[in-house]
């Protein structure tokens, strides 16, 4: 491994950190409001059926049994890397989705780090009308 | 309505990702639905279940006895009545649809 590799790998690490703050910091905030029973929050690895990718979630409990959740999908290739967000509500049957921050296809590292970071911001930005 | 045996190695999936709300039975809800199959029901009264880009799967067999129910409405619905957290430990893939191609206009 070069110096140049030792270096992305930092910077890739110290960005996880950061978005993994970032939905700690807002899963105390969202947990404040009197509508929200319960929050968990997670910036994880997990398997999928096309290879290993990063998810990140804020779940909210609502008091009234509902949840909202705020979702971060990163999956990534030899080439390129892509981040999909969304605010969605949960039900029996699974996810329905409030709002959907375009997905985003990057395809250099320094790009996808600064990108990351805006788009995570950008989601835990959203509100639904169920925490007016 | 059949118990689903455990130790049958068998995947069920679900409608949407792996985080713990999409894995906790909702107030006023008995259970989860799952399918034992990545199809949405087939026949009269039945409504697309795969509404979602992305699904989940989990290893029936690896959950605890008594918590799997194919109860076949609509068929191949299976309730389910684990924790997220046994859900989780449950061998649990994500996976995602294949967007359809674009409409010819």
């Amino acid at each position: 491994m070069t110096k140049h590799d030792e270096t992305i790998a930092r910077q890739l690490l110290g960005t996880l950190a950061q978005v993994t703050d970032l939905f700690r910091n807002n899963a105390v905030s969202v947990g404040r409001h009197n509508k929200v029973s319960k929050t968990v929050n997670a910036v994880e690895f997990i398997r999928s059926t096309t290879g290993p990718m990063l998810t990140g979630y804020l779940d909210a409990e609502l008091k009234d049994g509902t949840a909202l959740s705020w979702l971060l999908d990163v999956v990534w290739s030899d080439e390129s890397w892509t981040i999909c967000a969304r605010l969605a509500r949960t039900t029996r049957n699974g996810p329905e989705t409030i709002q959907m921050l375009p997905t985003e296809e990057i395809r250099e590292f320094d790009h996808f780090r600064d990108s990351l970071l805006r788009i995570v911001q950008q989601l835990l930005a959203l509100r639904s009308p169920a925490l007016d | 309505m059949a118990a689903l045996a455990s130790g049958l190695g068998f995947s069920i999936y679900r409608n949407g990702g792996s985080n713990p709300a999409n894995l906790t039975i909702r107030k006023g809800q008995a259970d989860l639905s799952f399918r034992n199959s990545l199809s949405d029901p087939i026949g009269p009264d039945t409504q697309p279940v795969f509404t979602d880009d992305q699904y989940i799967g989990v290893d029936a067999s690896r959950l605890p006895e008594g918590t799997v129910v194919l109860d076949d409405d609509p068929p191949g619905h299976v309730s389910v009545t684990a924790t997220p957290g046994q859900l989780k430990n449950a061998n649990l893939t994500k996976g995602k649809f294949p967007k359809p191609p674009p409409s010819v206009p």
